[in-house]
């Protein structure tokens, strides 16, 4: 306990200033950026501010088009990798069978396999299969490491809950679409809407498996990676950019946040 | 008497494990009744067959006179209080308890007054809009209790429902269970394996070992008639007397059983034994004693003088402490 209880000596603090810094700095330029005069270069100090990105930002439709594409993508992807992400969590977590591990390790492969890999066995997946790239393909990419989120949070949440209580609300009457209903999702309700938060926060900012899998489509990463290499209106590029890290930051916040209640009330049952 | 369930040897194996192995059983309408034995034995097996958790892999079980064959757990008047408590931890007690009558239907109102009524039953007035996390052990243990009660089964099954309370608080509960058993007349099958508890709440035991049943009779014949060896060593520590040592004693060539208080001590007494332990419980000193090729224990209550350690003592018996047991299986 002294030892953290101990005010931090002025060295271990200068350092941890320093690691926020080259953390968040760069960060924060990408939003000074975005009110700057000059939009041919990214200039330091900034020539003078502005807030007229924003209006060109709304007027300009293939940012609409990007931003309606990459918010689909993230939905589909992450409304398959709930489905699919928890049952395989109900299989592995409340039954024994042959393999169980494997199923387990194979699952979690997609987001530990590099995401380059991901995409080259994709999309010679898809071309062997003869399936012309389309918004269907990239859900399909971004599903498979959405699932490993979902499967991950819900897995746990399940392991966490007993299995009597199923047995007890079978015992007190209720079919197994009536447990599903009232004991099985409330229990594990908030670490499924956690994993799905942080899918669609994956999915949304994704570009690797992206580029493997898109046909002419952008998604609003891919269309940002596009916009840097042209001189012109770059600070559009950070005034989406600033959309992007609220659209992601604000799930991955909400996940955090439900799963550590969640954890309180699982651990209670106990 | 009716029977509330029976048991026409139902199996349950496990691969080659037999957990439940031919065993049959006859619980009446309105009886407490207990299965007894160490882990493993089958009683829980046994008691999950009954809540339809399992399925034998051979024989038959009636509840009620009715056949159990294909009866998912949800259509079966049986509920369960288990070893976990098991209370959903998402509801509040009162949710908890008015369960099983939501799915029934029941309208809110009146479920929410039931629940109530079956709180107060088990002395937990008021106590509602808790969450089970908020409430101790003993307090959750009743709320499982008001859960399982509230559905008015025909039959209750218990899976070791005091194993998680402390001493005290487990012979209240003890009383309570009784009582709460009688003034229902609800057929209760409690699992245990804590034969004190079995011998002083239930009307009848079973005495399970290795998926089997090895006797079944009230309290009494348990205790002072033990069928086999193992009733005898597990039901209050017997002394088991091999059958060669009670020919060579009576002449009857079987295992008998002599139980430790039946053993007295002193000059005239007609067998010789060495004192080869002592250790002081209060109440009462327990001797280990040598006899011949077995080793004996023995009582001395408070108050009477107690041979020492390494000496010679004369001890004896009546002849009808002496209890002839079959093989057993």
């Amino acid at each position: 306990m002294s030892a953290y209880s101990a005010k931090a000596p002025l060295g271990l603090k200068i350092a941890a200033g320093a690691g926020l810094a080259f953390l968040h700095l760069p960060i924060l330029l990408i939003f000074v950026y975005a009110f700057t005069t000059e939009e041919k270069s990214y200039q330091w100090p900034p020539p003078g501010l502005t807030m007229k990105w924003f209006a060109v930002t709304w007027n300009r439709p293939d940012v609409w088009e990007a931003l309606y594409l990459s918010l689909q993508v993230a939905a589909i992807s992450t409304a398959i990798a709930v489905v699919l992400g928890s049952f395989c969590a109900a299989a592995v977590a409340k039954s024994r069978f042959f393999g169980r591990e494997a199923v387990s390790l194979m699952v979690i492969l997609p987001i530990a396999l590099p995401g380059i890999i991901t995409g080259i066995a994709l999309r010679s997946a898809f071309h062997l299969a003869d399936i012309p790239y389309s918004m269907w393909t990239i859900i399909l990419g971004h599903a498979t490491f959405c699932v490993v989120v979902v499967y991950n949070n819900a897995v746990a949440r399940f392991r966490r809950t007993s299995g009597s209580l199923i047995e007890a609300s079978m015992d007190l009457g209720a079919n197994g679409f009536q447990t599903l209903r009232y004991v099985i999702l409330p229990n594990i309700g908030t670490a499924l809407l956690a994993g799905g938060m942080l899918a669609f926060a994956l999915s949304f900012d994704e570009v690797i498996v992206t580029t493997f899998t898109a046909g002419q489509q952008a998604t609003l990463p891919i269309w940002m990676l596009e916009e840097l290499v042209r001189p012109r209106q770059r600070p559009v590029t950070n005034v989406v950019a600033m959309v992007v890290v609220l659209v992601t930051f604000l799930p991955i916040l909400g996940a955090y946040y439900l799963t550590r209640d969640g954890d309180k009330t699982a651990g209670h049952g106990k | 008497m009716q029977s509330a369930v029976l048991f026409k040897a139902v199996s349950r194996l496990y691969g080659d494990v037999r957990a439940v192995d031919a065993v049959d059983l006859d619980v009446r309408a309105g009886e407490f009744f207990a299965m007894l034995g160490p882990s493993g034995s089958g009683k829980t097996t046994s008691l999950r067959l009954i809540a339809g958790f399992e399925l034998p892999t051979a024989g038959e079980i009636e509840i009620f006179g009715e056949s159990a064959k294909g009866v998912p757990p949800y259509r079966r008047n049986v509920n369960t209080v288990f070893q976990d408590y098991a209370l959903f931890p998402h509801m509040s007690v009162r949710d908890n308890v008015a369960y099983g009558l939501m799915i029934a239907g029941m309208g809110k109102k009146q479920r929410h007054a039931k629940a109530e009524e079956t709180l107060e039953l088990v002395r937990l007035p008021g106590y509602g809009d808790r969450a089970p996390s908020a409430l101790s052990g003993g307090q959750r243990q009743r709320v499982a209790l008001a859960r399982a009660l509230v559905n008015q089964p025909k039959v209750l099954l218990l899976d070791e429902p005091l194993g998680a309370l402390d001493l005290k608080l487990r012979e209240q509960m003890q009383e309570e269970l009784k009582s709460l058993q009688q003034s229902l007349g609800i057929t209760f099958i409690f699992v245990t394996h804590d034969q004190g508890e079995a011998l002083s709440m239930a009307d009848r035991v079973a005495v399970f070992n290795q998926g089997q049943v090895q006797q079944v009779g009230t309290p009494e014949e348990i205790y002072q008639r033990p069928d086999t060896p193992f009733v005898a060593d597990f039901v209050g520590s017997s002394n088991v007397l091999p059958a060669e040592l009670v020919r060579e004693l009576t002449g009857v060539a079987a295992p008998a059983s002599l139980r430790p208080e039946a053993i007295r001590i002193g000059q005239g007494e007609a067998h010789a034994a060495t004192v080869n332990s002592l250790s002081y419980t209060g109440a009462v000193t327990k001797l280990g004693l040598q006899f011949r090729q077995i080793q004996l224990s023995a009582l001395v209550p408070a108050g009477m003088p107690v041979p020492e350690r390494g000496t010679s003592v004369a001890i004896g018996w009546d002849r009808t402490a002496l209890h002839m047991m079959g093989q057993g299986k």
